[in-house]
């Protein structure tokens, strides 16, 4: 057996993973990873870009802060030509083709307001990512408002 | 007096279940439930991507390298 020709192989196959590896890591800490996170919401990377995420290790959370309410969506992307803002919410569960639960609409609705208020002009879109299915979610400015009139009940009952 | 700002995720929590959020004494899931949530959305980020075509192109050239020279190392 040809020791020296095996050896030679197995650290030419060591020296090409070690290269790849270091290739490929820091592509997938930004751009790749900015992608990914378009595209598991069903959106074209090519198209838009995420303004904030705040999901683990993402490097740059998107705070909002509007008609007196405070939030941090899981993902912020805007269109290429600015005029498509859209809100991504992360859920652990299953659709199932099941309905959205009043918290789950309540959060995006709260989004979606605050979004309004701070983007006017711009189209805001909000979509809820669960583990089979991406759902979208409309605005209602009536449920919206009444629930910013609940905003010092609220505040009571966090006060205990 | 400037106006306390509220938490979304509050407000949407005790919209749904106002009697639900007292009881959690404004916590807006169970410890539980919320530490689940946390652990999915960091793997959520954190998953790893596909790897670009070309690099399994190189591990299978390689391989068939090594193959080569183990099949010549036998042989000869």
């Amino acid at each position: 057996m040809n020791a020296p020709a095996v050896l030679f192989g197995l650290a030419l196959c060591l020296a090409a993973f070690t290269v790849a590896r270091a290739l490929l890591a820091p592509r997938r800490s930004s751009a790749a990873r900015a992608g990914d996170l378009c595209r598991s919401f069903g959106l074209d990377p090519a198209q838009y870009r995420v303004l904030g995420a705040d999901v683990g290790g993402y490097p740059t959370p998107f705070s909002i802060r509007a008609d007196g309410l405070i939030g941090r969506p899981d993902a912020v992307f805007i269109s290429n030509d600015g005029g498509v803002v859209v809100v991504g919410e992360i859920k652990s569960r299953n659709h199932r083709g099941g309905e959205v639960t009043d918290y789950e609409r309540f959060q995006m609705l709260l989004y979606l307001g605050t979004l309004q208020t701070r983007f006017r002009g711009q189209q805001i879109r909000g979509l809820l990512r669960y583990r089979d299915r991406v759902v979208a979610a409309a605005f209602d400015e009536k449920t919206y408002r009444r629930l910013l009139s609940l905003r010092s009940d609220c505040l009571r009952a966090r006060a205990g | 007096m400037p106006r306390r700002l509220v938490p979304i995720s509050d407000l949407a929590a005790y919209a749904a279940d106002p009697e639900g959020f007292k009881a959690r004494q404004g916590g807006v899931s169970s410890a539980k439930s919320a530490r689940f949530g946390a652990d999915y959305h960091d793997a959520f980020a954190r998953r790893p991507l596909p790897r670009p075509r070309w690099v399994w192109y190189v591990v299978l050239t390689l391989s068939a390298i090594v193959a080569a020279l183990l099949y010549h190392s036998l042989t000869v």
